[in-house]
């Protein structure tokens, strides 16, 4: 067998730049509950302890299976908070984190979104809302334990020879109206009130770029997160999506590309009938990240040498599927899809609580091996 | 295991449906098994449901993609080792597609055999017409591979509203049974829903 000639950044920014790197590039998105699960820890007992010892939990993780290329900043139930959004606590029924999805925001705030950006909205309404008065510094305490993790996981990762893709998941303005909004909501406001939509939608556009680009260093990081749920064709027709989600994503991808940053987009269910769009984008300026739902060999071909693809080794696979067709998937995905570069080996959408050991141990391995060894 | 999901959009009633078909089914001493997948608050009460005998599991986790592909199956089979109910209903969450969930069930992976999977959408009649122009792939998915499709909240629309939206549907899903109800106000007959066990 060959031996690895690549760092881990260099492999991941040779596979998003295109190119073809000494072996696939993997990287592992998830929220820390999996993660607990796959190392015998009980995930609603790390969550009393705090962000740092969720932190912890993803290191051992990482440590456990021998690492990969790609990490990012645990994905707990903190974070959540921090954008206003309700979870339920995970319990031993219930392990996994849970939004809670409600109608926090009212009609009438798509103007004081509009007027003041949705960052001040959470901290003035939305997070009382969800959780009540803060009278414990619980929100300064979070943001603290945060900013110590990133800095401890940047430290610790680097030391391991893994790569932070990216340094905040962000969630793009239209998934995270329909969040606070309710999806039945936000949808009827689709139709009565869209000019209303669109000013809240261009406000929260130019404030993630104002407050996220300069935050994205392109030489700490490779890209910058970007997650989007529900605008896909699974949901929503295409004059809806040309309307209300195209455009400000285009704006987002478009200045932060000129900051030489790539954005990552973590695109759940299934967008077919979108992918062509995605041509239009500035070439290696987005990683499009499927989850399993969208057909990944139909859309490497219509973006072939244009946008790097990760993915798709989905949640029904990782948690009901055996090994050998664990392996034999990753192999289809490394010779079908990264068969010229441009592809990053990366879970459908995140690691499920379900996920067997067995079936994880086989996609790093095949990852690792498969193509230093033909 | 016999299972009935029951779909539809947010809001369109599910719940209430749900809650009508478990207390005929009770009524006939069955063993019934719920299972609760909503994106939303819970609507329904799993404490009243208890009570009455049933068997309510909360389906959580995450995202719809990881939630009803394992945490389902894994859901379902604690079911089935517990309790061997005569039917799990499934209320999917309003987001979902639950043809897709019968792929699901339906996958070799899952350990499971299923001797019947029916499918019931709701559909909200007062909003329909609103829905299928902003939402029509997922409604349409929602109608497209459904047993039955249950027309509610009949008593809030007009009769040329009524049929009109019939129309639409029998057109989408020409081999459905369609059913005209309101949940809310008890206007129904569950006849159709009980054949389809």
């Amino acid at each position: 067998m060959r031996s690895e000639t690549m760092t881990s950044k260099e492999r991941l920014e040779c596979a998003i730049n295109l190119e073809k790197p000494d072996r696939v590039p993997i990287a592992i998105l998830g929220n820390t509950s999996a993660m607990a699960g796959l190392v015998g820890e009980k995930y609603w007992e790390v969550v009393k302890k705090g962000y740092i010892a969720q932190f912890e939990t993803e290191l051992k993780f990482f440590d456990t299976y021998g690492g990969w290329d790609g990490v990012h900043a645990p994905l707990t139930s903190e974070i959540y908070y921090l954008g206003g959004l309700k979870v339920n606590p995970p319990s031993e029924a219930s392990p996994e984190i849970q939004i809670l999805e409600e109608e926090l925001a009212t009609v009438e705030d798509y103007e004081i979104i509009a007027e003041d950006g949705m960052n001040l909205f959470i901290v003035e309404h939305l997070i009382e809302r969800a959780y009540g008065k803060d009278t414990s510094g619980k929100y300064l305490k979070i943001w603290q334990d945060t900013l110590v993790a990133l800095s401890r996981s940047l430290k610790e990762y680097g030391k391991r020879g893994a790569h932070f893709i990216f340094p905040v998941l962000l969630t793009h303005p239209f998934f995270k109206l329909s969040l606070t909004r309710s999806m039945i909501k936000f949808t009827e406001d689709l139709y009565f009130r869209p000019e209303l939509v669109e000013k809240a939608l261009q406000k929260m556009t130019d404030e993630l770029i104002q407050t996220y680009s300069s935050m994205a260093d392109p030489n700490v990081y490779l890209t910058m997160g970007l997650v989007e749920e529900r605008a896909g064709g699974f949901f929503y027709p295409m004059h809806i999506f040309e309307r209300f989600w195209w455009p400000y994503t285009k704006q987002i991808i478009n200045a932060f590309w000129k900051k030489g940053i790539k954005i990552w987009l973590h695109l759940d269910t299934c967008w077919d009938k979108n992918m062509h769009y995605f041509k239009d984008l500035p070439r290696g300026s987005t990683i499009i990240d499927l989850d399993g739902t969208t057909n990944i060999f139909s859309a490497k071909e219509q973006l072939r040498n244009h946008l790097a693809i990760s993915s798709d080794v989905h949640p029904a696979l990782m948690s009901l599927g055996k090994p050998q067709e664990v392996e034999a998937y990753c192999k289809k995905l490394i010779d079908d899809v990264g068969d010229d570069g441009g592809l990053v080996l990366c879970t459908g959408c995140c690691l499920p609580v379900a996920t067997k050991k067995e079936n994880f141990e086989a996609m790093l391995k095949t990852g690792k091996t498969y193509e230093l060894s033909k | 295991m016999n299972v009935m999901i029951i779909g539809g959009f947010l809001g369109s009633g599910k719940t209430t449906l749900l809650l009508n078909v478990v207390k005929k089914m009770i009524a006939q001493s069955k063993k019934i098994a719920v299972v609760e997948n909503e994106i939303g608050e819970i609507g329904i009460d799993g404490n009243y449901l208890k009570k009455e005998g049933l068997t309510v599991q909360e389906l959580f986790g995450g995202c719809i993609c990881c939630t009803l592909t394992a945490g389902l199956i894994e859901t379902l089979q604690k079911i089935e080792t517990a309790y061997h109910p005569d039917l799990v209903i499934i209320e999917a969450t309003g987001a979902a597609r639950p043809g897709d969930i019968v792929t699901t069930l339906h996958d070799d992976n899952c350990p499971l055999r299923f001797e019947s999977i029916k499918v019931v959408t709701v559909v909200d009649v007062t909003r329909y017409e609103m829905l299928i122009q902003v939402m029509e792939p997922l409604l349409t998915g929602q109608i497209q591979r459904a047993d039955i499709v249950a027309v509610n909240k009949i008593d809030e629309a007009s009769i040329k509203q009524i049929d009109r939206i019939i129309e639409c549907i029998a057109k989408l899903n020409p081999s459905a049974a369609i059913v005209a109800m309101s949940a809310e106000e008890e206007v129904y007959t569950l006849n159709p829903f009980m054949e389809l066990l």
